[in-house]
């Protein structure tokens, strides 16, 4: 398929009447690696929650396409379906929901939304066995309800190993590394680095350069006031490093 | 101002022959005659129902529940026309099925129906069958009701007492089985006729020193006549005895179930009581528990679902008497439609009753703007050194795990049937009966807004039955020895 896999034009965004996104615009191609960073209330998470579909946000203006269908239209599942998967900041506590049988459920909603049939549970399991490998995630986990009592690190494990198995093409990861220490971060960065291809894309929202000495961004882009401020190679986000946010922006309102 | 009588004309209308002012003693099935101790306290009985009349919502207990729309059918005693033989056979066959026990005791009407039960056994260690013709014999070994210890709580009470003819009786000691195979007996409460019936069974089960048993008791009918019951199940366990009880209540949608249940322990006695309410119209237990000596031990759980206008009300209360004795209590309500859902709960610790350890709660999901919930866990203590909790919640589904159930990719109606299930699990999990889980997954299918969703999703199978996302539920494999076994996982 020719053009951008995601094309974000003009986003404007309210959340309780405030405007959060003030015209951001984006393209991300296939089997690009996108970063974005920015401070606090820059908009990052807001803009990941909208892709995802979550309620309580109000979009004012501008259009988002996901290959050349419009996303916003579609219902959190839809997208899903079709192709997205947000790797939440925080993840939620599901008592009472076992971790595999849920993930099945999805696979299998997946499958029928494609009108393929649904995956054989020994199929299942040979590739629930494989991909939890790839987060190195203790397997007692897969028995357990959902995220129910896990660490924070378990719980950001628990999120790469879904998208290993959900096999999404567009993967957008809000703030995952937040509260990993660093052996973590490597495992989690490692499982994400697996999953790059020609066919898939990653938008990954990150505080802090970090994470990018690991998932090595095509693009980066700086978050600031609801618009995407600069945009680079990964050198930009060392010099985010060096000079802080405030030192670019003077940069980024002369461009 | 007096306040007018809620009167049990229509009930009493239903025992022409037994009706209070008749005079002459009561009678049980088969023409049983009642010792002389418990006809003066049935005749007791009959009076308190004629000077109190059927509960109101005016009595605190009953706050919730109004029963005047029983009184205004026209009851039978079933006797006079008999049920279609064909449509009981079918209910006793859906009854039991997925139970298996080792016996299974069937009352038609709150009567005995020998060609229904089967596996009775009447020797030294285990007595099964009928209660008119095992009546307790001494008044020393009768519940507390009947030999005029405690009075009725209300008038269902009383007309139990006052006009029951026959039941189910359960009495099992050690030697009936070893404790690592406990005897499992099934009491099958069918309501069936071609006019609304009457049903009044008193049950009595008693585990001697050290036994071990498991007994289900299930409530439903024939057919979709407005029966009504009202029951009294009492249940003595003897020291060191341990009685799972299991009690589900899946009458038609025009049915009532009205009853209660006494359950005293002894030294180190265990009881396990979860009750299941998600058939009747309108169903109400009462289910009171007294630990009379050190190292007893109860649980009582409960699920209740209603839709439509289904009614239910669980009631308990737990007296903690002496020391050293456990409760735990935890009770769940799904309401949708403009069903409601009543839980009140009593702990009471007593003077002298140290060391107690008491947990209860109560939890309940709404589902529609128009359910009703009504909660209150209540808790009086009158010793030290106790360590006891109690709380309750009500609530609608999460909207942050839908949130992430659909970007998952889970249809929205899927993750609403999942969000529902896994509320009940903790309770479907207390119920290791498969026959059992799966009527209670039928119900849980109907409370849900698409059953198509939740089928499509896996939750129920074709015929209904709640597939749980239970921790260890065995998933079929390929073959032995291949690499990846999903059982496993499961």
């Amino acid at each position: 398929m020719s053009g951008p896999m995601l094309t974000i034009d003009d986003l404007h965004v309210n959340v309780d009447g405030k405007p959060i996104l003030k015209g951001l615009c984006l393209e991300v191609q296939r089997g690009e690696v996108h970063a974005i960073m920015g401070p606090n209330g820059a908009g990052k998470s807001t803009l990941c929650h909208v892709l995802a579909g979550r309620d309580g946000y109000e979009v004012t203006a501008g259009k988002v396409y996901f290959e050349g269908e419009d996303l916003l239209a579609l219902a959190p599942e839809e997208r899903a379906h079709r192709g997205v998967f947000l790797a939440f900041q925080y993840p939620v506590e599901i008592p009472g929901v076992n971790n595999t049988y849920f993930l099945r459920a999805c696979a299998n909603a997946a499958c029928r939304y494609r009108g393929e049939s649904e995956l054989d549970a020994f199929d299942f399991m040979q590739r629930v066995r494989d991909r939890v490998k790839v987060v190195q995630m203790d397997e007692a986990l897969l028995k357990r309800a959902v995220n129910e009592g896990f660490s924070g690190g378990e719980k950001k494990r628990n999120e790469i190993f879904q998208m290993a198995v959900l096999e999404p093409r567009l993967g957008l990861l809000d703030e995952t590394d937040s509260g990993l220490d660093i052996d973590a971060l490597r495992v989690v960065s490692e499982g994400v680095n697996s999953l790059r291809g020609a066919e898939r894309a990653f938008v990954i929202v990150t505080h802090y350069q970090r994470l990018l000495e690991h998932i090595v961004p095509d693009v980066v882009h700086v978050l600031f006031g609801g618009r995407i401020l600069l945009s680079g190679d990964r050198n930009l986000a060392e010099r985010l490093e060096r000079e802080g946010y405030e030192g670019l922006r003077a940069e980024g309102t002369a461009t | 101002m007096r306040m007018p009588l809620l009167k049990a004309e229509n009930f009493l209308a239903a025992i022409p022959d037994r009706t209070a002012g008749n005079g002459g003693p009561s009678r049980l099935a088969g023409a049983a005659p009642v010792p002389g101790w418990l006809e003066s306290t049935r005749m007791a009985a009959r009076d308190t129902l004629g000077a109190r009349g059927l509960p109101t919502p005016r009595e605190e207990a009953w706050k919730y529940t109004n029963v005047a729309p029983l009184t205004r059918v026209r009851y039978s005693d079933g006797t006079r026309d008999t049920p279609d033989a064909a449509a009981l056979e079918r209910t006793r066959s859906v009854a039991c099925s997925g139970v298996d026990a080792d016996c299974e005791i069937v009352l038609v009407n709150g009567r005995y129906a020998a060609s229904l039960s089967r596996g009775q056994r009447r020797d030294r260690s285990v007595v099964l069958g009928s209660l008119s013709s095992e009546l307790p014999t001494s008044p020393e070994t009768a519940p507390a009701l009947w030999r005029g210890e405690r009075a009725p709580r209300d008038g269902f009470e009383a007309l139990n007492l006052a006009y029951f003819e026959d039941g189910a009786r359960i009495r099992v000691s050690t030697a009936a089985a070893p404790p690592r195979d406990p005897l499992t007996i099934h009491v099958v409460h069918i309501g069936a006729g071609a006019v609304p019936v009457l049903a009044i069974p008193g049950n009595v089960i008693d585990l001697e020193e050290g036994a071990h048993a498991v007994v289900v008791e299930s409530y439903l009918h024939a057919d979709s006549q407005p029966h009504c019951l009202v029951g009294g199940t009492f249940v003595s366990l003897g020291p060191g005895s341990t009685l799972e009880h299991y009690i589900l209540c899946s009458g038609n949608e025009a049915g009532s179930h009205l009853q209660f249940f006494d359950a005293d322990l002894r030294e180190q006695a265990t009881y396990r009581c979860v009750q299941i309410g998600l058939g009747h119209q309108l169903s109400r237990t009462h289910l009171a528990v007294r630990l009379e000596e050190p190292g007893a031990d109860c649980g009582l759980y409960g699920l209740s679902l209603a839709r439509a206008r289904q009614h239910r009300d669980f009631h308990t209360s737990v007296e903690h008497l002496v020391a050293r004795c456990r409760s735990d209590e935890s009770f769940k309500a799904i309401v949708t439609g403009h069903g409601r859902s009543v839980y009140n709960g009593m702990v009471r610790v007593h003077e002298g009753a140290e060391k107690t350890v008491s947990a209860q709660t109560s939890h309940n999901l709404l589902l529609s703007p128009d359910a009703e919930v009504d909660t209150k866990p209540e808790l009086e203590i009158y010793a030290d050194d106790v360590q006891c909790s109690h709380g309750a919640t009500v609530g609608q589904l999460d909207a942050e795990m839908l949130f992430y159930l659909r970007s998952r990719g889970l249809e929205e109606d899927a993750a609403r049937a999942l969000l529902t299930a896994a509320f009940a699990e903790d309770v479907i999990e207390r119920v290791p009966i498969p026959g059992l889980r799966a009527t209670l997954g039928r119900g849980l299918g109907a409370l849900l807004p698409d059953s198509e969703a939740a089928l499509a999703l896996g939750l129920i199978d074709e015929s209904g039955h709640l597939a749980a996302p239970a921790p260890g539920r065995a998933e079929t494999t390929r073959a032995a020895g291949e690499t990846a076994r999903p059982e496993e996982v499961f």
